[in-house]
């Protein structure tokens, strides 16, 4: 927009308030607390390099705000005129293909340019591929027959910031695209008759609230630093903010004007910082001090190394000095490391002030060669070893091959979609006049026909360039993975360390898992244990991430059986906001003795029930597995408590006993329940 | 400057508009990567012999998997192609020309064709490529201007006697798999769709790179990568630092850092011409040849192409060492390679090859009578 060149511009375009109303940004230097979110979007503002921000913190606090408001203290750039991906007039290895051709062809001068701010691009959610990739450009191959991309997101990022709200929910395919681009900064176009590569380099801010589940690990990686925003408490502050906002919504321009001072001020101190940044020196034994930190707190690769050494010198260009303190690498380390930390499933580790102590460990460590003793602290609890897999037999139960609802390969349940959600992967001759158009196959249909049509038409049709019949239109075939999602709900309390219960739970759940990944299922685990719940295992497809974590899953404490199935239930949920068609089934492992509420005071077996009914509601497939062993291993007739017997029954789920289950019976029963599943969702 | 040569070449054969382009990245010189040596040697081993066939990188994230295989684009020797055919055809073997080369050369008296020095290719496959551009197409444009059915060329064709590679392969779509596996297996590729009939050769180096952590690779692909390599973050502090300060002085002047290591990248190449020169002078005893059958049938795994794929890798090792026999050291280093992927019957059972020995053990045994009872050992347990 070239109205956004400057935000003086901006202030000067609001005579007609009506018009600009939504252009006008909150004042950055207006947002109340949240000092380190603040930070965290100036150092990228100052040094792109740096890669990121994500923003983590529930609803209302503030993310999205911030987020826009960073339009208004972004440093201006010189990009070069007409270019669709704004590219650096002054350097070839930073330009698109026609600029750089262009560049060499002038003589290597720069190309002509204009200075304008850098941008905020944006990422809806419900972005398909194409418009986030690029895809062909309809007007000019219909117009003049020519084959040129039409460019996506990603090319309007280029140089600047590529924001996502709700990073977390956004769609798989979107995902890996954007993997592609962030890490080789170019994107490469390779579909619907396009073949170019462009340059795509920008800086990704996404805001997530961890609540609706958490983002994939590969992303999470890339993403620099991470930030959690709490909700404001102070309560003078909370009646500030409520003020500031509402004297914004009265007036804009006034209130713009008011924190005019104070943004240029910030504006400045952030060119300072730049020109600056340059001249910032990182001391050896502050990259040794960098490197022994990262290999201390174990994180993975070569990344958050990189990372910590430039958020650091960052920082101090932005204290306006040019030496790096260690308090520097200190701040640097809690934005990039506290997510990057291995951690252990269900044991509390407090992860920000832990950080803190770090540096100071590592420096005063006086032998680096001296092996480091884990600093786990001792808890009562057992990990047991994770027992022999049974083979599940394959195949149980035979899908029906029928072609036209699932297709696919490997045993991956896919359903060609009927709306326009869903890959496009290839294109077939419609029954009859279809919506969604693929044009691509369509233009190239009709193209061996236009010589013809040219000159046989009459009348009006004679001027178009393009002659389209309908017998040349083409459909798109869209396809949607219907994936399961098995959610295996483990007790991990210490009954279940009784008589090696754990161990062939483990194994029950490891054979659970080898199946999943044969059919690529996605799989997750939540444990219970002690007075609470946590998801050990994120939606995955991965097994060895899921065998590692079996690994080191302990045990003991009590048995908070309502918590568990409720973290289950809202993992559930939030996995159905990313893809509705998703098919939960949902595995209980349990002796079925609660004896933890989640409300302290109330009943907790009461509270089971409740939740049972809850999940049975909701179009889950329940299986439960009742991990009681009769003492005598089944030998005798024992006295059984059949907790876990009721709980089925009140989720009208499978009832099994692990005692009793073999190779056969699990195999067919999870099989089943999911044919079942899959059948009720594809509807045959 | 290599960005420049290459736009220029661009410039002169380009005859296509501006649909298609593509941007000659910077990358990371091969010889300033710090560590990870195996898979260097691995990426090497394939731009001496393409016949290896391609290079599976596993690892976790941040480890410099898509650098170095990006970076291995510039280590590669020139090859000689026909010039203006789009399948870069060799322009003296009949048995590797497209219909149209193949034509050209018998009617031209089975003389070599016109040819151009150029470099090997390294082309990108996207996870978000749909399966026309990969296989090739109908082209719109002498379609609609000059009524004709032609093919548009797919990634395969610009892939043909070059590396395909493919970050995050483990992500990649299932039929664009097939496609994949269609022609790495059989080197043709043959398009049959929107009235286009035509097949063209497609023999190209697999190299992908993968963090297991985001699901695994379809077993069918897995087999048809030989050499798999899982790499580690670098834990010498030093090599971290070297990592740091290497990177960010390349952030800084990519042109300046790229001339650096200049002469380091030359040296590197000039070694694999060696190595290439040499190969098809390499022997590999037969004591050593029933070495190899007998690792691949103590190990149980699947099928012949274990043994084919250990052989012609420890002769390009040998090659690469400027040695002309094969040792028992270049079959360790092969196995290591290719062998203890396929031996893995289920992903849970990582543990029993997890003795890093393991093959040495198995060398040791077998070296000096191929044909020896096995001894009891965790290899019999496998399947």
């Amino acid at each position: 927009m070239a109205t956004k060149t400057g935000s003086k511009k901006v202030i000067d375009k609001t005579q007609n308030p009506q018009e600009s109303l939504q252009r006008i940004p909150f004042p950055f230097t207006a947002i109340i607390g949240q000092e380190k979110m603040k930070l965290a979007l100036v150092l990228n503002a100052i040094n792109p390099q740096i890669g990121g921000v994500l923003i983590r913190g529930e609803r209302g606090t503030c993310k999205t705000v911030a987020v826009r408001a960073l339009t208004d203290i972004l440093p201006s750039i010189k990009v070069v005129s007409d270019c669709k991906f704004h590219c650096n007039p002054d350097e070839p290895t930073e330009m698109c293909p026609t600029c750089q051709a262009r560049y060499y062809a002038g003589g290597n001068k720069p190309l002509p340019s204009v200075t304008r701010k850098m941008k905020v691009a944006d990422l809806p959610l419900g972005a398909t591929e194409d418009r986030v990739l690029g895809t062909i450009d309809l007007e000019n191959a219909i117009k003049k027959g020519e084959r040129t991309l039409d460019p996506g997101i990603l090319a309007e990022a280029n140089r600047g910031i590529l924001y996502v709200d709700e990073i977390n929910l956004l769609d798989d395919n979107v995902i890996n695209s954007l993997l592609d681009a962030s890490s080789s900064k170019v994107n490469v176009v390779e579909r619907e008759g396009i073949s170019f590569s462009h340059p795509s380099n920008f800086i990704l801010v996404g805001t997530m609230d961890p609540g609706e589940g958490e983002l994939r690990p590969q992303l999470l990686d890339r993403i620099a630093l991470h930030v959690i925003v709490k909700t404001i408490s102070n309560l003078d502050q909370k009646v500030q903010v409520i003020t500031e906002r509402n004297e914004f919504d009265r007036d804009p321009v006034a209130f713009t004007k008011k924190y005019e001072k104070q943004s240029s001020e910030l504006r400045d101190r952030i060119i300072k910082a730049r020109a600056l940044l340059d001249k910032v020196e990182l001391p050896e034994d502050k990259l040794v001090l960098i490197s022994r930190i990262c290999k201390e707190v174990k994180a993975e690769g070569q990344r958050p190394d990189i990372m910590l050494s430039r958020t650091s010198k960052t920082l101090a260009a932005y204290e306006g000095r040019t030496e790096v303190t260690d308090d520097d690498i200190k701040k640097a380390v809690e934005f990039i490391l506290p997510f990057r930390v291995r951690a252990t499933p269900m044991v509390e580790s407090d992860a920000p002030p832990y950080m803190d102590d770090v540096v100071d460990e590592v420096q005063s460590k006086e032998d680096e060669d001296k092996d480091e003793e884990e600093v786990t602290e001792e808890i009562p609890t057992h990990v047991f070893r994770v027992g022999a897999p049974i083979q599940l037999p394959r195949d149980m139960v035979k899908r029906r091959s029928d072609r036209i609802v699932r297709s696919g390969s490997g045993d991956r349940i896919k359903s060609l979609s009927t709306g326009r959600k869903g890959r496009y992967i290839k294109h077939r001759i419609p029954d009859d006049i279809p919506q969604d158009i693929a044009f691509d196959a369509t233009i190239r249909a009709a193209a061996p026909y236009q010589k013809f049509r040219r000159e046989s038409y009459q009348g009006d049709a004679k001027g178009l360039s393009l002659f389209i019949a309908n017998s040349d239109l083409r459909k798109k075939v869209r396809e949607n993975k219907v994936s399961t999602l098995i959610v295996l709900c483990v007790d991990a309390s210490g009954s279940m360390g009784v008589l090696r219960r754990m161990e062939a739970a483990k194994g029950v759940v490891l054979s659970l898992l080898m199946d999943a990944y044969q059919r690529r299922d996605k799989v997750s685990v939540v444990a219970f244990r002690g007075k609470e719940a946590a998801v050990v295992l994120p939606p995955t497809s991965s097994v060895e991430r899921a065998r590692k974590m079996l690994e080191i899953l302990p045990t003991g404490g009590r048995t908070p059986l309502a918590a568990g199935m409720l973290m289950a239930y809202n993992l559930i949920n939030s996995e159905r906001k990313k893809d509705p068609t998703i098919i939960p089934i949902f595995v209980l492992l349990t002796d079925g003795r609660a004896n933890v509420p989640i409300t302290e005071g109330s009943e907790p077996m009461d509270e089971v029930t409740e939740m049972a009914k809850l999940i049975r509601d909701d179009k889950v497939y329940p299986i439960v597995v009742d991990t009681e062993i009769p003492p005598s291993g089944g030998k005798f007739v024992d006295f059984v408590y059949e907790y876990a017997q009721d709980v089925a029954k009140d989720l009208n789920g499978v009832y099994y006993r692990l005692a009793d289950l073999d190779a056969v019976s699990l195999g067919s029963m999870i099989h089943m329940e999911k044919s079942m599943a899959v059948s009720a969702a594809t509807g045959s | 400057m290599a960005v420049k040569e290459a736009v220029k070449e661009k410039e002169t054969s380009r005859q296509d508009t501006a649909g298609k382009q593509k941007l000659e990245r910077v990358v990371f010189p091969f010889s300033a990567m710090v560590g990870q040596e195996k898979m260097k040697l691995a990426l090497l081993l394939n731009a001496v012999n393409p016949a290896i066939g391609g290079v599976l990188v596993r690892g976790e994230k941040g480890t410099g998997k898509s650098t170095i295989s990006r970076a291995l684009a510039d280590l590669l020797p020139e090859i000689k192609v026909v010039e203006g055919c789009p399948f870069h055809c060799n322009p003296e073997d009949p048995s590797e020309m497209c219909p149209n080369c193949q034509a050209r050369y018998f009617a031209g008296g089975k003389k070599p064709l016109k040819s151009i020095l150029r470099k090997t290719k390294v082309v990108d496959l996207p996870l978000g490529a749909t399966e026309d551009r990969v296989l090739g197409t109908l082209d719109l444009e002498s379609a609609i201007k000059k009524g004709e059915r032609s093919l548009d060329p797919g990634i395969l064709a610009e892939a043909n006697r070059g590396i395909t590679y493919i970050d995050e392969i483990n992500l990649l779509d299932d039929h664009v798999i097939d496609v994949l596996l269609d022609a790495s297996s059989s080197k043709v590729n043959v398009v049959e769709r929107e009235g286009i009939s035509f097949s063209h050769p497609s023999s190209f180096i697999l190299v992908g790179s993968m963090n297991p952590e985001e699901g695994e690779l379809r077993p069918q692909l897995l087999d048809r990568i030989a050499l798999h390599v899982v790499i580690e973050g670098v834990a010498n502090v030093d090599q971290r630092v070297k990592i740091i300060t290497e990177r960010n002085e390349f952030e800084k002047d990519q042109m300046a850092f790229t001339k650096k290591y200049q002469g380091h990248n030359t040296a590197l190449r000039n070694r694999v011409l060696k190595a290439k020169a040499l190969l098809p002078k390499v022997k590999l005893p037969d004591n050593l040849l029933l070495l190899i059958s007998r690792l691949c049938d103590e190990t149980k795994v699947e099928g012949a192409r274990p043994d084919i794929m250990l052989s012609k890798t420890a002769k390009t090792l040998a090659a690469f060492d400027g040695r002309t026999v094969v040792t028992t050291n270049d079959i360790k280093k092969a196995a290591e390679f290719i062998l203890p992927f396929r031996m893995k019957a289920t992903p849970f059972e990582e543990d029993k090859w997890a003795d890093p020995k393991f093959i040495e053990n198995m060398i040791n045994e077998f070296k000096d009578d191929p044909f020896k009872e096995s001894t009891k050992r965790t290899g019999q347990q496998l399947v």
